[in-house]
């Protein structure tokens, strides 16, 4: 049976309006800026520079020596690039990126040369003709992008991080199996996001761990591409923390973002399924591959994971979030989630309020991202910062109080504009019916 | 008017309620909605899953929506209501995500006053002087 026909917007009108409204975020200033210099305890953005709330690098390890030497000395050694499609020819430094991965991991791991295109690349091999596909609806967009390629396997939507209604539709399918309603002995696939990248909570790691333990049908597929580094025993994100041994579970991780090299990775129960996606999926066949100074920056970043000093790095991470979270605790700011890691968002009351405070910001000194629909859902517009680290432990108190007064100026600047229409509230209180 | 501010506005995780609002509009109801890329001609069917996608998609994990302004106009067994609306992320916020005015057409089918066409543009301005135009009438 190929999947239910239930969205009636079309791709053309999802677009224009995406282009909508990110036309209205980059009016206001607020996205498509642009950098000069590196990224570091500041970042230069329009010409002014900044204090850097907003990067994604949150173990700051993209200037260390290690990494930069490995880059140049594959530089030195391949040039540029590597000019060979992987199935021909793959340079021999893939086989120690690998090889160190896979100690990250504990288990088999295929690199591929992005996040986006490792998801790409297992779930149309990982996924069979009767299996069932299951996606949270915040999910990062590349998971949403790829199970596209599986177009005649049924897929629906979770609401966000709901194991209730997971847990129904597991039964709900099983039970279809049994009774001959369903598609057969299929697998149901649930995919989510190990951290979300925009709300900053986490896939609920328990319930999932109790739902496979009920559903022997149940097989995860997460994303732990902003998990990855800096937490986790070497690293490997906190998903394998959990789930390393589980043989039902595929963990895709970032070798962008805090890794600071290039590229992703799938770490799989079987070096099988190495095999058969390394053989069968697109991406890894046709794909160009990592350029070799990024590759060559991976290997050296997967040796200092493996190095003693590394938990001593994702330690001192852990003491700036700690801090961060005391200082937010002292103010009203109000956060989308209580739960620990470098990814914060502030909820405002609209996207105007949230582009006030990013712009005030700016004003005080300091970097951080707006986020608004598409990138959340409508009815959770707000800052989006992070700490990394980057940030001194002295720069981060400042930060938050700066944030709680630009919000309270954005607040109060609103409830006063000339639009006010909060007096026409009991208007309607004394109208005839209806 | 009230309660059909309620059935559609609903808290984080739920949905509107589907039920009620079977009871407010006619079985014969249109409902369109005007966007800038699009205008959607729906009946109830149509409109719940149109909501239930955006529900899915993510666009909306809650809703709330209320009533600023309106006029009514009645015309025998017809009545035009002319609703002005704000929708907000939660009653107590400074802001609001859209306002806009919902026209509504009812008619009296028996024993009850029942929605035949509701229809609003999503992006429509709103100002005071739209506000006292509709506290003009009846």
């Amino acid at each position: 049976m190929a999947r239910t026909e239930r969205f009636r917007f079309s791709h053309t009108r999802k677009l224009d309006s995406a282009f909508r409204y990110l036309t209205e975020a980059a009016d206001a200033g607020v996205i498509l800026n642009r950098a000069q210099g590196a990224n570091g305890r500041c970042v230069t953005v329009d010409g002014e520079r900044l204090k850097n709330f907003g990067s994604c690098s949150y173990m700051a390890l993209e200037a260390r020596p290690e990494l930069r030497e490995c880059a140049h000395r594959a530089l030195d050694e391949y040039g540029t690039q590597f000019h060979f499609s992987r199935a021909y020819l793959q340079c021999e430094l893939y086989v120690e990126l690998e090889a160190l991965l896979e100690q990250i991991a504990g288990r088999p791991v295929v690199v591929a040369p992005s996040t986006s295109l490792a998801h790409m690349a297992a779930l149309p091999v990982l996924v069979k003709d009767n299996d069932h596909i299951l996606i949270d609806q915040l999910a990062h967009a590349s998971l949403h992008t790829a199970v596209q390629l599986l177009p005649n396997v049924p897929l629906d939507i979770v609401r966000h991080n709901r194991m209730d209604q997971l847990d129904a539709q597991l039964t709900s399918l099983r039970l279809g199996t049994e009774t001959g309603r369903g598609q057969g002995r299929g697998n149901v696939w649930y995919i989510c996001d190990g951290l979300y990248s925009m709300l900053g909570d986490f896939a609920r790691f328990d319930e999932l761990r109790s739902l496979l333990d009920r559903h022997d049908h149940l097989r995860l597929y997460i994303d732990d591409a902003h998990s990855t580094t800096w937490s986790g025993a070497r690293g490997r994100g906190v998903a394998l923390d959990h789930f390393a041994g589980d043989e039902r579970v595929v963990v895709a991780l970032s070798l962008n973002k805090a890794f600071s090299a290039a590229g992703g990775a799938l770490a799989l129960p079987t070096r099988e399924l190495c095999t058969r996606i390394r053989r069968c999926s697109g991406p890894m066949l046709f794909s160009g591959p990592i350029q070799p100074p990024m590759l060559g920056a991976a290997v050296g970043s997967a040796r200092l994971h493996l190095s003693a000093e590394f938990p001593q790095l994702q330690a001192d991470l852990q003491t700036r979030l700690a801090l961060c979270a005391r200082d937010i605790g002292t103010t009203k700011l109000e956060l989308s989630t209580a739960q620990l890691s470098p990814i914060f968002q502030v909820q405002c009351d609209s996207p105007r309020i949230a582009f006030s405070v990013a712009d005030a910001m700016k004003a005080r000194g300091f970097y951080c991202c707006v986020c608004v629909f598409p990138a959340v859902p409508m009815n959770r517009p707000g800052i989006r910062f992070t700490v990394t680290r980057h940030n001194p432990l002295e720069d981060i108190a400042p930060f938050v109080s700066a944030i709680a007064e630009s919000l309270d100026q954005a607040r109060a600047e609103l409830a006063h504009r000339d639009d006010d229409l909060s007096s026409y509230e009991t208007a309607h209180d004394n109208a005839q019916s209806p | 008017m009230r309660c059909f501010y309620e059935v559609i506005s609903f808290k984080e995780g739920e949905a509107p309620d589907w039920a009620c609002m079977e009871r407010l509009f006619s079985r014969h109801a249109r409902i369109t909605r005007v966007t800038p890329e699009a205008i959607d001609c729906m009946d109830l069917s149509g409109f719940r899953s149109m909501v239930e996608e955006l529900l899915e998609l993510g666009a909306f994990t809650s809703f709330y929506e209320r009533e600023i302004a309106r006029r009514v106009d009645r015309f025998g067994n017809v009545i035009h209501v002319a609703s002005a609306y704000e929708v907000k992320i939660a009653p107590d916020a400074v802001d609001y995500l859209e306002r806009g005015v919902n026209s509504l057409q009812l008619v009296c089918e028996g024993e009850a006053w029942r929605i035949v066409s509701l229809c609003w543009d999503d992006h429509a301005s709103l100002n005071v002087a739209t506000l006292q135009l509709l506290d003009h009438g009846e």
